[in-house]
């Protein structure tokens, strides 16, 4: 018997390995993901166990240039069952038009004798955006497979609602960055306009309103003085680290103490968070998203 | 505790850091596969596929499987 599932869900844990989590839903685009596979594989469900899965996802509060979710795609066979299998994996839009391409025409070798049986599983994310979700409609993901154990189409309807504008800035406000009230906002790579909300810390001086800096202390934190003249810290901060998932650097990434200070909207894995240097040297990322390395909330 | 003022930089000052650091290298993205066995329940394979070359990793075989022993003695 052969046969596919299909999960959507805002998040995953891996499940019985290393407690890695990895979260979609309302964190900034391409965010690293850490070694998540290597869980307990359960047949008809894969290594996680999914965080907010479902098929239908209230977009209220979002903002362009965040995740929403990940769509895994699970092929099924059992032997016995010799060949090569074919797969192809999709998000398409409320037209029924082909969004993006997940798996597409990937190739496997089955060499299974009776008794055994093969999984294979694919994903792939999706966020708020012109060329991704940005209407409110009936979406779907779809999947098949061709050659050794074909499996016909499967399509499960994935609903959108409160989808905000995805409408850009123009080019020229690109990189802006400017502390608003008490939030530090930014116009990213993407020209959306995104807003980070910090923790308050102490009262600084409101002569000092607008300063911005990086803390050298532990956490390498991103600061800024608010328009109340208190202190305010980034929520979350990562060190740069190789994603299993995406293209992006391989490790740490490490530019020299030299380059301590140095900040940037970052046009090249996400497009939508701030790069800098601290004072360690090495590259941090942060954003207006949630910390992508929790739950969902 | 040290305030570092931020210096805000371009796309190609950014570049030109990220070249003179070990950073900007592409990483590559894997799709992941097991083989199970129905009669001990356990998982006999882990693998991962390289999605751009298709080329196929094996993290995890277990030797003691039949289905390895088989293959080894070549009673296939």
């Amino acid at each position: 018997m052969s046969y596919m599932y299909h999960k959507v869900c805002q998040g995953i844990d891996q499940d019985g390995g290393s407690n890695n989590i990895m979260t979609w839903w309302k964190t900034n685009f391409n965010m690293p993901v850490p070694e998540i596979w290597n869980g307990n594989w359960v047949e008809g469900r894969g290594p996680f166990t999914y965080n907010g899965l479902g098929t239908s996802f209230n977009l209220s509060g979002f903002y362009p240039g965040w995740e929403l979710v990940a769509f895994f795609c699970g092929w099924h066979w059992d032997g016995p069952l010799y060949g090569t299998a074919y797969m192809y994996s999709q998000w398409r839009d409320e037209n029924n038009n082909l969004m993006f391409t997940c798996a597409n025409g990937n190739s496997i070798s089955l060499n299974l004798d009776s008794g055994y049986w093969q999984e294979y599983m694919y994903g792939c994310n999706q966020g708020v955006a012109g060329w991704e979700v940005d209407v409110v409609g009936n979406y779907r993901v779809r999947s098949w497979s061709t050659g050794t154990g074909a499996m016909g189409q499967q399509d499960t309807i994935i609903t959108f609602s409160n989808v905000p504008s995805t409408s850009q800035l123009p080019t020229s406000t690109k990189g802006y960055i400017w502390v608003e009230g008490n939030n530090l906002c930014f116009v990213n790579a993407n020209r959306w306009k995104h807003i980070m909300i910090g923790n308050q810390e102490s009262y600084v001086d409101t002569a000092k309103k607008g300063y911005i800096w990086i803390d050298s202390g532990t956490g390498y934190t991103l600061k800024w003085i608010g328009n109340d003249g208190y202190r305010y810290r980034c929520k979350w901060n990562i060190k740069q680290f190789a994603s299993t998932w995406s293209n992006g650097p391989t490790g740490p990434t490490f530019a020299g103490t030299s380059k301590k200070g140095y900040i940037w909207i970052d046009d090249e894995f996400g497009w939508t968070h701030l790069g800098y240097i601290a004072s360690d040297g090495y590259k941090y990322l942060t954003g207006s998203g949630n910390y992508p390395y929790q739950a969902p909330y | 505790m040290e305030e570092i003022p931020i210096k805000i930089i371009t796309k190609e000052e950014m570049e030109k850091i990220l070249k003179e650091g070990d950073l900007g290298k592409a990483g590559t993205m894997f799709g992941y596969g097991v083989i199970g066995n129905k009669k001990t329940g356990k998982i006999v394979e882990k693998f991962k596929i390289n999605r751009m070359t298709g080329e196929k990793t094996i993290l995890f075989r277990d030797l003691e499987d039949e289905m390895f022993k088989k293959k080894k003695g070549g009673a296939e």
